[in-house]
C-alpha cells in the first residue's frame, strides 16, 4: 500500500513537473523565441544558401564578367552553353508540360469520376513514376526506347527506336512529371459540387460545355500549381536526363558537369540563372493564378454535343489509358523485364559474364558491396532527413496554418514551396557554395553535406502535407482543452497531435522516399560514398547495364513499398 | 401549355430498394405543386425523375404528352433550383443568368434581352455585375431563379428551394416564389419538408409515403378532408381514437368508443365496422365539468387531465380519455384557461370536423410507419 502510493505520489510529481514545463513553454515570450527560431532554421537551411549565391554573384560580378563573359581564351562561349543548355531545358520543359496536360488531366477525370475495378490499383501507377528515382526511371525508359532490347524488338531492329537525345528527354520527363498534374487536380475534381454539373445540364448545356465552362475554370488555380511543378521539376530534373540526354546537356546536366570540372565561377552563375527562371515562374504563377481567366465564351452547342456523346468520349478515355501505358507504365517499368533477360548471361550472345549474376556477384569489382554499401547510406540519409525534417517542419506547418496575418502567411506560403520548383542541382550547388570551401567553410562534400542538401529540398514535402493536416483539425478541440486550464504545449500534446500522428506519418514517407531518390543535388555535395540513384548513374556510364537494372529494380520496389505505405496512412488520415 | 403525366412510374436504386412505387398522377399547366412526405419518401426521387438525372424503371413520364424517355436533361427545357442553389461561383451574376440561353447557342441580342428581363423579375438588376460568393443567401436564391427564367422553362423544378434560408426571409419568399411563378405562368414542382411552406405555397400538394402517393390535393383539403389515415397524421398533428360504428346515416356516423358514442364524419364506414376516428389536435375542445356549464353537450368523451404545458401561442394539454387511451389537445391562447393535473375534463369536437378511417389491420402504429 505504503509503495504504491508512493508509485502514485512520483507520478503526480512527474505530470506536474512536465505540465510545469509546457506551461512555461506556452510563455508568449518563450512562443514568440520559438517562432522566430523555427522561421530562422527555415531561413538557413533552405533560403540562406539561396541568397547567400545571389549575394555572392553580385559581390564577385567581376570574377564571373571574366569567365563567364571575357575568358581570356574562350571569351563568352561559357555564356552561349549556358544560353543553349537553358535554351534547350525550357523548350523541353515547354513540349514536356503539354504532354502532362494532355495525359494527365483524363486521367485525373477518369481517377475522380468514374468508378471500376482495379481504380485502386490505376491510382497507385499515376503516383508511382513521382516516388521512383529518376535516375532508375530514365534507365528504364532509356532501355525500353533507346536499346535493341525493348521496344525495337517488336520491330525485329538492331538499334533502339528513340536515340539519346531531346526526344528520349521528353519521354523521360512526361513519366515523371504528369503525375503532378494529374495529383493536383484529382482531388478538386472529386470536390466539386456536383450539383454545378447537374444545375448546367438543365439549363442546357452539354457534357463537354460543363466541363470547359464550369468544372475546368474551377479547377484552374490546382491545373495552374500542377503545371508549374512539372514545368519545374522538368527544367531541374538531373538524375534521368543525364542518362537519356547523351550529347545534348540540359541546364541541370551542364551544371553536374561543371561542378566535376570545379568551374566554380561558370556553375554559380548557371545555377543563379535557373534559380531566377523558377522563382519568377512560381512567383508569377501564384500572384496571378486567381486573375488568368478563360475568355472564351462563345459556345458551339452541336459540336460540343458531338463531342460529349459516348463514342467520343469513350475515345478519349480509351486513348488517355492507351498514352499512359505505352508512354509511361511499360517503360517505366520495363527495367524489370530487361533484368529477367539478362538474369545469367546476354540474351543475344549467351556470354554470361554479361549477365546480372556475374556483373553483380562473381566479377572482381563485386558490385554487390558498392550496392549494399550505397544502400544503406541512403537509406541512413533519408532517415536522418525525415527526423530532422519532421522536428523542424511541424513547428512551421503549426506557425502557417495559425498566421493570422494573410499578406505574411500567402508570403510564408511562397517561400515554402521555392524548394519545390528550383532545380535540386541548383538548390545543392547553392548548399556547396554556402557551407563549403567558398562560404562559411563548415562541411565539405560528403555525407554530413549530403544531408544538408537533403533537408533543403525535402523541407516542402514536408511541411506542405502538415500544413494540410493541421488546417484540417478543427479549433474547438484545441479551445475546449484550454478551457479546461491546459496550457498552449499541453493542448497541443494532449489534443492537437493525435490528430496529426497519420499526417505526421505522411509527410514523414514523402521526405523519405524524395530523399532516397534524389541525383542532382546528391552528386554535387557528395564525396566518396555514393547513394543509391547515384551508383545507378555510374554504372550506367560504365556502361555495366545489368548491374544498373538489378540496383534500379531493387529502387522500384523500395520505392513501390514506400507508396503503398503512404496511400494506407493518407487513406486513414481521410477516414480519421 | 406544360402539363406533366407519371404513368405507372417505379424507380428502383440497386435490386430491390423502391424509391418509387407506381407513381400516377397528373399536374396541369400553371400549378403549383408541392411533394411532401417523411424523408425517404420518394419525393426528391419524384423530381429527379422529372429532371431527367434518373430514369423510370418502369413507366412513363409525359411532358404535354411527348414521352420524356429519350429526351435528355438538357434538352427537357426544365428549370431546377437547388437546395443549396448552386450558382456558379466564377461567374458574376450576370454570367450566371446568360448561361441557359448562351449554351444553347442564342443570339447575343437575344441573351441580353432574356437575362435584362430575367434580372428584373426577381429584382437583382442593380447585383448583375458582383461574383456569388460576395452575395447573400437570398441573392443566389434570386440569382437561381432568374437563371431558370432566362433559359426559358416552362417547368420549374425546386428541391428544398428556400430551406438555406432564415425563417423570416423564408416567408417572405415564399409569397415572392408564389407571385413569381404565377406572374410567370410556369408550372412548379417544389420538394420541401416544411408542411407549412407546402400548405402555404402551393395549389396542390402531394403526400407520399414509402414511394407512394398518399393523397393529392388541395391545401384545405389535406387539413380539412384527408381521405387517407396517413394524410392526417402526417399533415399537422392528429389523435386516433379507436372504436366501433354502431350507426351510419348519411352524414355522419356513431362511433362507440370505450363506453361514450360520439358522432363523426361519415367517409363511408359501415355499421360494426372497428375504426379509427382521426381528430386534429387543434380541434379538440375542452370544457372543465362543473354543475352549472354544460357546453358541449353531444359530442365528447370523459377524461383527466395529465398536463397541461404553455407553448407560446397554444397549450398542450395531455389527457387520459376514459377508455384510457392519452391524447393532445392543443389550444389557442386566446381561451385563457387552465387545467390542473388529475382534473376531469370534457373531450369534445366538431363531428364534421373529425374524420372515420377503417382501423388498419396491421395496428395504428404500422400503419403510419414511414
Amino acid at each position: 500500500m505504503d509503495l504504491e502510493d508512493k508509485k502514485l505520489d512520483a507520478e503526480v510529481k512527474m505530470r506536474r513537473t512536465l505540465l510545469a514545463a509546457e506551461r512555461w513553454l506556452s510563455k508568449k515570450g518563450v512562443l514568440s523565441v520559438g517562432k522566430v527560431f523555427t522561421v530562422g532554421i527555415f531561413i538557413l537551411l533552405v533560403l540562406g544558401p539561396i541568397l547567400y549565391l545571389l549575394l555572392q554573384i553580385i559581390i564577385s560580378w567581376d570574377d564571373i564578367n571574366s569567365t563567364v563573359f571575357n575568358d581570356p581564351i574562350l571569351g563568352n562561349e561559357a555564356f552561349l552553353m549556358m544560353m543553349r543548355s537553358i535554351g534547350l531545358s525550357l523548350k523541353i520543359a515547354a513540349i514536356v508540360t503539354v504532354f502532362d496536360i494532355i495525359v494527365g488531366v483524363p486521367i485525373a477525370w477518369i481517377l475522380a469520376r468514374y468508378n471500376f475495378r482495379g481504380k485502386n490499383i490505376l491510382d497507385t501507377l499515376v503516383d508511382m513514376p513521382m516516388a521512383v528515382p529518376t535516375s532508375a526511371l530514365g534507365f528504364s525508359i532509356y532501355l525500353f526506347w533507346g536499346t535493341n532490347n525493348g521496344i525495337s524488338k517488336l520491330f525485329n531492329s538492331e538499334v533502339g527506336l528513340v536515340s539519346q537525345g531531346t526526344l528520349l528527354i521528353i519521354l523521360a520527363h512526361v513519366a515523371f512529371t504528369f503525375p503532378y498534374v494529374t495529383r493536383s487536380i484529382k482531388g478538386i475534381i472529386s470536390d466539386l459540387d456536383l450539383n454545378l454539373e447537374k444545375a448546367g445540364r438543365t439549363l442546357g448545356a452539354s457534357p463537354f460545355t460543363i466541363a470547359r465552362m464550369i468544372s475546368l475554370p474551377l479547377v484552374k488555380e490546382g491545373l495552374l500549381a500542377g503545371i508549374v511543378l512539372a514545368f519545374t521539376r522538368s527544367l531541374g530534373e538531373t538524375g534521368a536526363t543525364l542518362i537519356v540526354s547523351g550529347v545534348y546537356q540540359t541546364a541541370p546536366v551542364v551544371i553536374v558537369s561543371w561542378m566535376k570540372g570545379l568551374k566554380i565561377p561558370t556553375t554559380a552563375f548557371l545555377a543563379f540563372m535557373l534559380i531566377i527562371i523558377s522563382l519568377t515562374l512560381l512567383t508569377l504563377v501564384r500572384l496571378f493564378a486567381r486573375k488568368v481567366g478563360l475568355p472564351w465564351n462563345k459556345v458551339f452547342p452541336r459540336f460540343e454535343r458531338k463531342l460529349s456523346s459516348k463514342p467520343v468520349t469513350r475515345t478519349r478515355d480509351g486513348v488517355s489509358l492507351f498514352l499512359f501505358l505505352i508512354f509511361v507504365f511499360v517503360p517505366a517499368l520495363f527495367v524489370i523485364v530487361f533484368l529477367f533477360q539478362w538474369w545469367g548471361g546476354s540474351p543475344f550472345s549467351g556470354d554470361p559474364q554479361a549477365g546480372m549474376i556475374y556483373q553483380v556477384f562473381q566479377a572482381p569489382d563485386q558490385k554487390i558491396t558498392d550496392i549494399t554499401n550505397a544502400l544503406v547510406t541512403s537509406i541512413e540519409i533519408a532517415l536522418i532527413v525525415t527526423l530532422i525534417n519532421v522536428i523542424i517542419a511541424t513547428p512551421m506547418a503549426f506557425f502557417i496554418s495559425k498566421m493570422k496575418n494573410k499578406k505574411l502567411k500567402g508570403f510564408l506560403d511562397l517561400l515554402i514551396d521555392i524548394p519545390l520548383v528550383i532545380p535540386s542541382s541548383a538548390l545543392g550547388f547553392s548548399i556547396f557554395f554556402l557551407w563549403g570551401s567558398n562560404g562559411m567553410h563548415i562541411l565539405s562534400p560528403g555525407f554530413m553535406m549530403i544531408i544538408v542538401a537533403h533537408v533543403s529540398f525535402t523541407y516542402s514535402y514536408c511541411v506542405r502535407p502538415l500544413i494540410g493536416s493541421f488546417d484540417a483539425i478543427p479549433t474547438m478541440y484545441d479551445e475546449a482543452a484550454t478551457s479546461f486550464g491546459a496550457s498552449k504545449f499541453t493542448a497541443f500534446r494532449k489534443v492537437t497531435f493525435p490528430f496529426l500522428k497519420s499526417g505526421l506519418i505522411a509527410a514523414a514517407i514523402m521526405t523519405f522516399t524524395r530523399s532516397m531518390s534524389e541525383t542532382g543535388a546528391t552528386i554535387i555535395c557528395m564525396g566518396v560514398e555514393r547513394t543509391i540513384p547515384v551508383l545507378l548513374v555510374d554504372f550506367f556510364e560504365a556502361s555495366t547495364f545489368p548491374a544498373a537494372a538489378f540496383a534500379a529494380t531493387i529502387l522500384i520496389v523500395i520505392s513501390f513499398l514506400l507508396l503503398l505505405l503512404l496511400r494506407f496512412f493518407s487513406r486513414r488520415k481521410r477516414n480519421e | 401549355m406544360s402539363d406533366i403525366r407519371f404513368q405507372h412510374v417505379t424507380k428502383i436504386f440497386g435490386r430491390k430498394v423502391e424509391a418509387v412505387k407506381d407513381l400516377s398522377f397528373i399536374i396541369n399547366d400553371g400549378e403549383y405543386v408541392s411533394l411532401i412526405g417523411p424523408s425517404g419518401c420518394g419525393k426528391t426521387t419524384a423530381l429527379r425523375l422529372l429532371a431527367g438525372t434518373i430514369l423510370p424503371t418502369k413507366g412513363q413520364i409525359f411532358f404535354d404528352d411527348k414521352h420524356m424517355e429519350n429526351v435528355s436533361i438538357q434538352d427537357r427545357n426544365i428549370g431546377f433550383v437547388f437546395q443549396h442553389f448552386a450558382i456558379f461561383p466564377h461567374m458574376t451574376v450576370w454570367e450566371n443568368v446568360a448561361y441557359g440561353p448562351t449554351v444553347r447557342g442564342r443570339h447575343k441580342k437575344d441573351i441580353e434581352s432574356l437575362v435584362e428581363n430575367a434580372l428584373k423579375s426577381v429584382q437583382i438588376s442593380s447585383k448583375a455585375e458582383l461574383y456569388p460568393p460576395t452575395l447573400s443567401a437570398p441573392d443566389w436564391q434570386k440569382t437561381a431563379l432568374a437563371r431558370v427564367l432566362a433559359s426559358e422553362a416552362r417547368i420549374l423544378l425546386l428541391d428544398e428551394p428556400l430551406g438555406a434560408l432564415d425563417q423570416k426571409i423564408r416567408e417572405e419568399f415564399q409569397v415572392f416564389l408564389r407571385d413569381l411563378v404565377k406572374r410567370e405562368k410556369l408550372t412548379a414542382i417544389h420538394v420541401t419538408h416544411d408542411q407549412a411552406e407546402a400548405l402555404t405555397i402551393s395549389d396542390k400538394v402531394a403526400v407520399m409515403n414509402k414511394g407512394e402517393l398518399i393523397q393529392l390535393g388541395s391545401p384545405t383539403d389535406l387539413i380539412y378532408n384527408p381521405n387517407h389515415i396517413f394524410t392526417s397524421f402526417f399533415v399537422g398533428e392528429s389523435d386516433f381514437l379507436e372504436g366501433v360504428v354502431i350507426n351510419d346515416e348519411e352524414k355522419e356516423s356513431e362511433v362507440k368508443i370505450g363506453q361514450s358514442i360520439i358522432r363523426t364524419h361519415n367517409t363511408g364506414v359501415s355499421k360494426g365496422k372497428r375504426v379509427a376516428v382521426a381528430v386534429r389536435r387543434e380541434f379538440f375542445q375542452l370544457e372543465k365539468i362543473t354543475k352549472d356549464a354544460d357546453k358541449i353537450t353531444n359530442n365528447y368523451i370523459n377524461g383527466t387531465i395529465i398536463q397541461d404545458q404553455f407553448l407560446g401561442l397554444l397549450r398542450r394539454v395531455r389527457v387520459r380519455l376514459e377508455n384510457q387511451q392519452i391524447i393532445e389537445a392543443k389550444i389557442h391562447a386566446k381561451y385563457p384557461i387552465h387545467f390542473n393535473e388529475n382534473e376531469s375534463v370534457k373531450v369534445g369536437f366538431d363531428s364534421s370536423l373529425s374524420r372515420c378511417f377503417d382501423y388498419p389491420k396491421e395496428g395504428i402504429i404500422a400503419a403510419l410507419e414511414m
